[in-house]
């Protein structure tokens, strides 16, 4: 099986007043096509670094990542951009959606920093609310959405584009348990309806149920759980 | 993407930044706006004197001075002697003279000025003759009694070249028309014989009918003296060698007065300058109060919409387009500002025009200027606001909410 995302011996550390922070260590893992994975682990484990390391928010300090084959450890910051313009969606756990704007420019704003035609990115994120099932509310402020109306509109955004890997930092921690089912129904429909890879933190342990593979963080080192 | 697509979506972005922090770009706006107005102001008030300057200049004439007699009972005053001596000592300036008085209009209970001259005085002067032509040579030589009228006269009582006129019961014929300015001079100077008026009529100053009933002294007395140096002489230069001549106490000249475009102006200069200081101060302050409430906009607007930078950033946006965006908010909130403010300024002048002692006027410089200053206030406070939101790294950003 091919992989999207390979991480090779990866480790980060941050500068302190204290000295330096070592939060993740010598960190390998491959995420494969239709792999859907959930990363536990407790606060200050290091899973978000290690998120934001995949969407290439952040660069390692040690080892390499591979991103569809090609190595990633000299690429620039244009390179950077291009990858998380095209190929990689973002799920955070406040959702991050501007607040003026309605759910269907919300979505299209995934579009801003990529080559489109109007009409082409409108009927991509009408087909993404209706994947959601939000289609009806695409006029609606996004101010008047419930919580878990918002992270499915977050979703949706994230997949407008067709991304090949869906990064999810802790989605469902601000939903109750309903809203919470929903939006990993979601997830679960992208991936195995749409075959999109899901790289997923969570401190839920019921959601692992929606997961292919689970791995845990802890002190910055990752593990695959039994 | 097309450019209209893209200009589109920053524009919208704008919008968007703009409209969610409304009130303290609004201040931002309110500030810069006085500051474009006082220097729209401030241009326009100095090109309207620097135009009244060049108008003082170009009524009296270029490279001309004059000696104006001032009244005294002790001493003889100038006399066509001195008008002699000046063109003996200094052969290559232009040298005239005028006599002025008054004499009733035949029909019309209105006075003519009579200024009675020589054929140097509109060469001297540079009034343009519109038609006809000014007095000759030989005119004052043979004592003609002819005479030019100004253009304003010719309008009002639709004299034309041909017609008589009396003057002092002498009948003269009109051999010309000519155009002798005097608009500044009148309001800035108010000395009559450097006017002389829209009624004014040229005469030869020989023509022995005009002082039929005056005394010798007064037969050969004139009111001013014109020089105009030459082309490699300035006027400054000149004058302290003429007063010399002139103040000699043989010359019995009495007490005179020195007209050149240097003491003409220097009033309007000292306006200019104290105007410069006073209203430039103030746009000055303006701008720079404006910028700095523009970079403290920017700076609160920056951390406020950290997630917002997290998010572009996560969608793709580089650091250079982050920083741009928040550079062109600058620049659109400057922009409008600058062109509202130099509008307002402009607006203000002209609706308090009348009651302004010199008109103001509006150039290219004004119309642009307070713009160009705002715009470039806006990159300059923005940008390193701006630079801070670029270095802002996206994972701490979306963590930051």
């Amino acid at each position: 099986m091919s992989s999207v995302i390979e991480l090779h011996h990866v480790g980060k550390h941050f500068p302190t007043p204290g000295g330096r922070a070592e939060v993740l260590r010598d960190v390998s893992l491959q995420v494969g096509a239709n792999d859907f994975i959930a990363i536990t682990g407790p606060s200050g484990a290091g899973k978000s670094t290690l998120l934001n390391l995949c969407a290439f928010l952040d660069r390692p300090s040690a080892g390499r990542i591979v991103f569809d084959g090609q190595r990633m450890d000299g690429a620039n910051e244009s390179e950077f951009c291009a990858i998380r313009k095209h190929h990689i969606g973002m799920v955070f756990q406040k959702y991050c959606l501007l607040p003026h704007r309605s759910v269907l420019e919300n979505v299209l704003f995934r579009f801003r920093y990529v080559a489109h035609d109007r009409g082409n990115a409108v009927r991509r994120s009408r087909e993404a609310l209706a994947t959601m099932g939000l289609d009806a509310l695409a006029d609606r402020p996004v101010r008047l959405l419930s919580g878990g109306e918002m992270q499915r509109v977050a979703i949706a955004r994230a997949v407008a584009v067709a991304p090949k890997l869906l990064v999810a930092d802790e989605p469902t921690g601000n939903l109750d348990a309903q809203s919470a089912t929903t939006a990993m129904e979601c997830f679960k429909r992208l991936n195995t309806e749409l075959g999109l890879s899901i790289l997923m933190v969570t401190h839920n342990e019921s959601l692992l149920r929606y997961c292919s593979r689970h791995f845990t963080c802890h002190a910055g080192a990752l593990s695959e759980a039994a | 993407m097309s450019a209209w697509r893209q200009l589109r979506l920053v524009l919208w972005d704008l919008w968007e930044g703009i409209r969610s922090q409304a009130g303290r770009f609004a201040l931002s706006f309110v500030a810069i706006a006085i500051g474009s107005a006082s220097l729209a102001a401030l241009i326009t008030v100095l090109a309207g004197l620097q135009l009244r300057s060049d108008s003082l200049i170009n009524e009296l004439g270029a490279n001309v001075m004059a000696v104006i007699a001032q009244p005294s009972i002790t001493r003889d005053g100038l006399e066509q002697r001195h008008v002699k001596m000046l063109r003996k000592n200094f052969p290559e300036a232009l040298v005239t003279s005028l006599r002025m008085s008054n004499a009733p209009t035949l029909g019309t209970d209105k006075q003519l000025s009579v200024v009675a001259t020589d054929h140097v005085l509109s060469e001297v002067r540079q009034w343009a003759v519109t038609d006809g032509r000014f007095l000759e040579a030989s005119d004052i030589l043979h004592a003609r009694r002819y005479a030019v009228i100004t253009e304003a006269l010719s309008k009002v009582w639709n004299w034309s070249i041909g017609n008589v006129i009396m003057l002092r019961n002498t009948p003269f014929i009109v051999v010309g028309i000519v155009n002798a300015g005097g608009n500044a001079l009148d309001a800035e100077y108010g000395d009559s014989r450097l006017i002389l008026g829209e009624r004014a009529v040229f005469v030869p100053h020989t023509v022995p009918q005009l002082w039929k009933n005056s005394t010798q002294a007064q037969q050969r007395a004139v009111n001013a003296v014109f020089i105009q140096a030459p082309q490699s002489v300035s006027t400054a230069r000149l004058l302290p060698v003429v007063q010399d001549v002139m103040q000699q106490p043989d010359q019995g000249a009495g007490r005179l007065s020195w007209v050149t475009p240097e003491s003409l102006v220097q009033g309007l200069t000292q306006l200019q300058r104290t105007l410069g200081v006073t209203i430039g101060a103030v746009a000055v302050l303006c701008l720079i109060l404006g910028g700095t409430t523009l970079m403290s906009l920017m700076v609160a607007n920056v951390r406020d919409r950290v997630t917002e930078i997290g998010l572009r950033r996560a969608l793709g946006a580089s650091r250079d387009e982050v920083a741009g965006l928040f550079v062109l908010e600058g620049i659109a909130i400057t922009l409008a500002a600058g062109a509202f403010g130099t509008l307002a300024g402009h607006g203000v002048l002209l609706l308090s025009e009348k009651f302004l002692p010199h008109p103001a006027a509006t150039t290219p410089l004004s119309a642009t200027a307070p713009i160009a200053v705002a715009v470039i206030l806006g990159i300059v406070f923005s940008y390193w606001p701006a630079s801070a939101a670029a270095k802002i790294a996206p994972a701490e950003a979306l963590r930051s909410e």
